[in-house]
């Protein structure tokens, strides 16, 4: 049986250094990332890295655009899993995602000490698994497994 | 050489100026390379950059002696990857600088991590920027919760 295929997510800055600390889970899988701007320097270069533009709060219209970026991805790709450490182009990928039956996980920053997200709290109703980096932040649909550092 | 850093998302001015401040008081004679985000911010005693690509980031952090940043997860997880000091100095949303006070709180759940110095002010700012020489860096390590981390996600990809 082929290798399950992971599609990993994430912003830049502290997102994607977060993501980077996943990479040890990935292992039964084959994986290929997807970021906002251009390459980052932690990927090997074999590694497959799709750029999908940034959207944010402030950049709504851009939805549509980065929205295509991603169904051509998923459509390419065919993941099994989506995995993405935020932020709202992390949660528009798990919201395309689940439209295509793929299962799909949020881990909320573990900056998020105090409480978890506006992106987290929406993902929670959509991903598969919703994870929070402390414990005293679950709920009934975010739970706590462990945390980066 | 020190490394400020502010992140990729809204200017941080008031720390720039905080360490511009004191290199000037000091007549401190130290390189500064200060990554400031799209800032009008400039200055004769610090080489200012708006955005740096990921390898000239990359580049800098590996070759400085002391990182000075935001309080964001990001500088703090490259500081302990690459064996760097980091002084955090954290945003505040009433001064219009982040959306809310989640470094506030980044510095309190950080505050006794070995390697990582918290500023909670310009003074507090000054005085660690004072004794420099004397900060240690930290280290990434792999604790239970990690691992536990890791090891859940791999049983959820084998399902």
């Amino acid at each position: 049986m082929p290798n399950k295929k992971i599609l990993a997510v994430s912003s830049p800055g502290g997102h994607w250094v977060q993501l980077c600390r996943l990479v040890p889970s990935f292992d039964s899988c084959s994986v290929v990332y997807a970021g906002v701007y251009t390459r980052p320097t932690e990927l090997n270069s074999d590694a497959v890295y799709y750029q999908i533009g940034d959207v944010s709060r402030d950049t709504m219209l851009k939805i549509p655009k980065v929205s295509s970026t991603i169904i051509k991805i998923i459509r390419n790709e065919k993941p099994n899993f989506i995995i993405t450490t935020g932020a709202l182009p992390g949660l528009l990928t798990l919201f395309i995602g689940k439209l295509f039956g793929i299962k799909t996980i949020w881990l909320d920053s573990i900056a998020n000490s105090e409480s978890i997200s506006a992106s987290g709290r929406l993902a929670s109703y959509i991903a598969d698994d919703c994870f929070t980096q402390w414990p005293n932040l679950t709920t009934s649909k975010i739970k706590y497994i462990g945390r980066v550092v | 050489m020190i490394f400020i850093t502010t992140g990729t998302q809204i200017p941080f001015d008031r720390l720039v100026r905080a360490v511009e401040q004191w290199l000037i008081i000091n007549n401190v004679n130290t390189d500064v390379i200060a990554q400031v985000g799209n800032s009008d911010f400039n200055s004769n005693c610090m080489k200012v950059l708006p955005s740096l690509e990921p390898q000239e980031f990359e580049d800098y952090i590996n070759s400085c002696e002391l990182i000075v940043s935001h309080a964001g997860m990001g500088s703090i997880l490259t500081a302990l990857r690459t064996k760097k000091p980091l002084i955090i100095f954290p945003r505040q949303a009433k001064l219009g600088e982040h959306r809310n006070d989640h470094q506030l709180a980044t510095v309190n759940s950080f505050s006794n991590v070995p390697g990582i110095y918290v500023a909670r002010n310009e003074d507090e700012l000054k005085s660690l920027l004072d004794k420099r020489h004397e900060l240690k860096a930290g280290n990434l390590v792999d604790s239970s919760e990690y691992t536990n981390l890791i090891n859940n996600l791999k049983g959820l990809f084998s399902n």
